[in-house]
């Protein structure tokens, strides 16, 4: 048996699939236009969920900073963060949906093997990030709105916003986060592994 | 889309659909997922025409994106795979029946065989029974072209030996 003779067994295989493009290209536009859709409706939706909540935050701050002291000031600037770390956040991961399928294998999986490496960054160190501020600007504007109650009421209101982001962050790192993560680090060793046997 | 990506998708589905389809089926053994994965890469070859600037040859475009569409593929439908029953022979005419159930049988077994090789071997080799230059397998897979030869020459003497012993059994 020679190299040969299965190449041309190979080559001689039954080929039964459907070549009329007539007849693929009404499915495959349907697919395209879905994907342009939800590419739109995503950016569209997305950009003015984040004008509105600008606008509404910047009109708080202005009609009441009078009223209030630095922390309403810092609550307001730590939503300000978060809506520009969210911003950054979405930017970037929107650059990584371009798909690089025209590069040659190693550099599609090295290309994929970033985009893997910037999830991973983003489901835990921005989630971090997130949190901090998140927690951040409600402690201010909790205590800074309770400041006439009695320092037993402050205390109380931080502890019970400190409790439900503490223990949304963990019922979120120990289902979710760990499954993610765990899927992301297996395909980067898939990946990292193809790449290696192909250059090597 | 344009009318003149419409001619160019035509045209590149009327040159490579056997060639493709033939590297899915090395891709992947069983034959509904390489029908799956035959669909996703004309789909990504649709969507990436709107790209293409003509830096690279069209052939070896279409296959780089056939090539990565794959490894993407098997990836993300991981879990799925499984080794399936060979196909379904359609039954010929009595006189050719035994010569054509021969054939399908070697082909079911060289199937067989390349899917017992490492993933990115059988990405390779599918590019080497479709006759691909070590040239154009050095473009499509990034492969330094000084390695490619000594890596085809070592994933050809396994997949003989494969078919080899699997006569054997």
């Amino acid at each position: 048996m020679n190299f040969e003779d299965l190449q041309k067994s190979w080559q001689g295989q039954p080929v039964n699939v459907i070549t009329d493009t007539s007849k693929l290209k009404s499915s495959l536009q349907t697919r395209w236009e879905k994907y342009q859709s939800k590419l739109f409706k995503q950016k569209v939706y997305g950009s003015i969920l984040l004008l509105v909540t600008l606008v509404g935050i910047g009109w708080v701050y202005l009609a009441f900073h009078e009223l209030f002291r630095w922390p309403f000031t810092v609550s307001i600037a730590a939503m300000y963060a978060l809506i520009l770390v969210y911003i950054f956040v979405s930017w970037k991961s929107y650059a990584f949906k371009k798909e690089n399928l025209e590069s040659s294998s190693a550099g599609y999986i090295s290309y994929q093997l970033d985009k893997l490496k910037w999830q991973r960054k983003t489901v835990t160190l921005y989630t971090w990030i997130y949190l901090v501020l998140l927690w951040l600007s409600l402690v201010m504007y909790i205590s800074e709105v309770a400041a006439k109650g009695t320092v037993f009421f402050q205390c109380m209101a931080v502890l019970v916003v400190t409790t439900y982001i503490l223990g949304v962050h963990l019922w979120y790192r120990y289902k979710k986060q760990k499954k993610v993560l765990s899927e992301i680090d297996e395909m980067t060793a898939d990946l990292q592994q193809i790449r290696q046997e192909l250059t090597d | 889309m344009l009318a003149k990506q419409e001619i160019l998708f035509n045209e590149l589905v009327k040159a490579h659909h056997a060639s493709i389809y033939r590297i899915c089926r090395a891709y992947l053994y069983d034959v509904s997922h390489a029908d799956d994965l035959y669909q996703e890469i004309l789909f990504q070859v649709w969507k990436s025409l709107q790209n293409f600037k003509g830096e690279s040859k069209v052939g070896t475009w279409i296959y780089r994106i056939a090539v990565n569409t794959a490894i993407s593929f098997n990836l993300k439908n991981k879990k799925q795979q499984f080794e399936s029953l060979p196909d379904f022979i359609q039954v010929p005419y009595e006189e050719t029946l035994q010569q054509k159930q021969e054939q399908e049988t070697q082909l079911d077994q060289l199937r067989y065989c390349i899917s017992q090789l490492e993933t990115p071997d059988r990405l390779v080799i599918s590019l080497v029974l479709e006759d691909k230059s070590y040239k154009e397998i050095a473009e499509i897979t990034g492969t330094n072209i000084n390695n490619v030869g000594v890596k085809i020459n070592r994933i050809k003497a396994r997949l003989v030996k494969l078919m080899e012993n699997r006569k054997g059994i």
